[in-house]
């Protein structure tokens, strides 16, 4: 796992203060800090979003000028990641719902050329790594989301659900879902080999 | 065992990676995998697709975070009291402007009211004397 995909161990309250003081002023240099560290992670939540990776650089500045503006909204009772996630996902959402009103806006009703390059793809490394990348993209992405944040950012099932705004009986159900089908798309491609 | 057991433990492997389990399902998920490979290889088998969600990287364009921590210092230093100033000078014009109406229309119709009463007074006074030549010194119209 790449050094830069490890979530930090649970923010001390310290850690937390600090960061909601820098985010209450406005304080560049800390925004600055927060985008090198979280980088990895943002690109990769967007990217397991959304299914593709030609918009993660727009929605990655998005997210972090939406952070700039509304700093003073982190409560640092909560960790900064699930703050960033949601702020993230809701970009996404918005980026998502804009784009299928410009494809029903299309006078001929052309839609524009799917991206077909699949980035779970161009992420793998080794033929079983590249066996899970497909399967991971024919995952729902709400499934493949909460598998992420579950399995690799740590984040509770609580706090899955606040980024997701769903219940976590919900968010529990798309995290079995998505295992399920891994493991099923897994076996279905060994057993093709 | 029955087939049951056997899809009990394998929902109890998946909810003791997603949420954890009570100490009594634990014991009991531990002495069905001492003696049942099957199962025990479902759960190696989630272990490896798991450990495989790991090891894809997506390593974003280096160059990226420099990009973004730029655009965020620009914004950072665009002078937020100047837009302070802007959107109050906005808000005074807005809320001073049917104030100034309403004062203004009041004053029009007060300069109204004494145009029409001077236009009343002239009238009052030019009409006797317009009249005095046929009314007469007598008072009566001859």
């Amino acid at each position: 796992m790449p050094a830069a995909a490890m979530p930090f161990p649970d923010a001390t309250p310290t850690e937390t203060q600090r960061i909601a003081r820098g985010l209450r002023q406005k304080d560049a240099a800390l925004i600055g800090e927060l985008v090198e560290r979280y980088q990895y992670r943002l690109v990769r939540y967007l990217i397991y979003l959304t299914g593709r990776s030609d918009n993660v650089e727009d929605l990655v500045q998005e997210t972090w000028l939406r952070v700039l503006a509304r700093g003073n909204q982190y409560e640092e009772r909560s960790r900064f990641e699930a703050w960033l996630f949601s702020i993230a996902r809701n970009l996404a959402m918005d980026g998502g719902r804009r784009r299928q009103r410009e494809r029903l806006a299309e006078p001929d009703g052309r839609t524009p050329a799917p991206d077909t390059a699949s980035p779970f793809l161009a992420a793998a490394k080794g033929e079983d790594a590249v066996r899970l990348a497909a399967a991971l993209a024919r995952l729902e992405p709400a499934c493949r989301e909460a598998l992420l944040l579950r399995f690799q950012e740590d984040l509770s099932l609580q706090e899955i659900a606040g980024i997701v705004g769903a219940p976590v009986s919900t968010v529990s159900s798309r995290i079995y879902r998505g295992l399920a089908l891994l493991r099923s798309h897994w076996k279905g491609g060994s057993n093709a080999l | 065992m029955h087939c049951d057991d056997h899809e009990r433990a394998r929902l109890l492997m998946d909810a003791a990676r997603v949420a954890g389990l009570r100490p009594e399902e634990q014991s009991w998920l531990d002495r069905h995998l001492a003696g049942c490979m099957e199962c025990e290889e479902f759960g190696q088998e989630t272990a490896r697709v798991l450990a495989g969600l790991n090891a894809l990287s997506f390593e974003p364009d280096p160059a990226m975070s420099g990009r973004v921590r730029r655009a965020v210092a620009l914004r950072a230093r665009r002078n937020p009291w100047r837009r302070v100033a802007w959107a109050a000078a906005a808000a005074v014009i807005l809320a001073a402007a049917p104030v100034y109406r309403n004062v203004t229309e009041r004053q029009q119709a007060r300069q109204d009211e004494l145009l029409m009463e001077r236009v009343g007074a002239r009238i009052a006074q030019a009409v006797p004397e317009a009249l005095a030549p046929l009314i007469g010194p007598g008072g009566v119209s001859q």
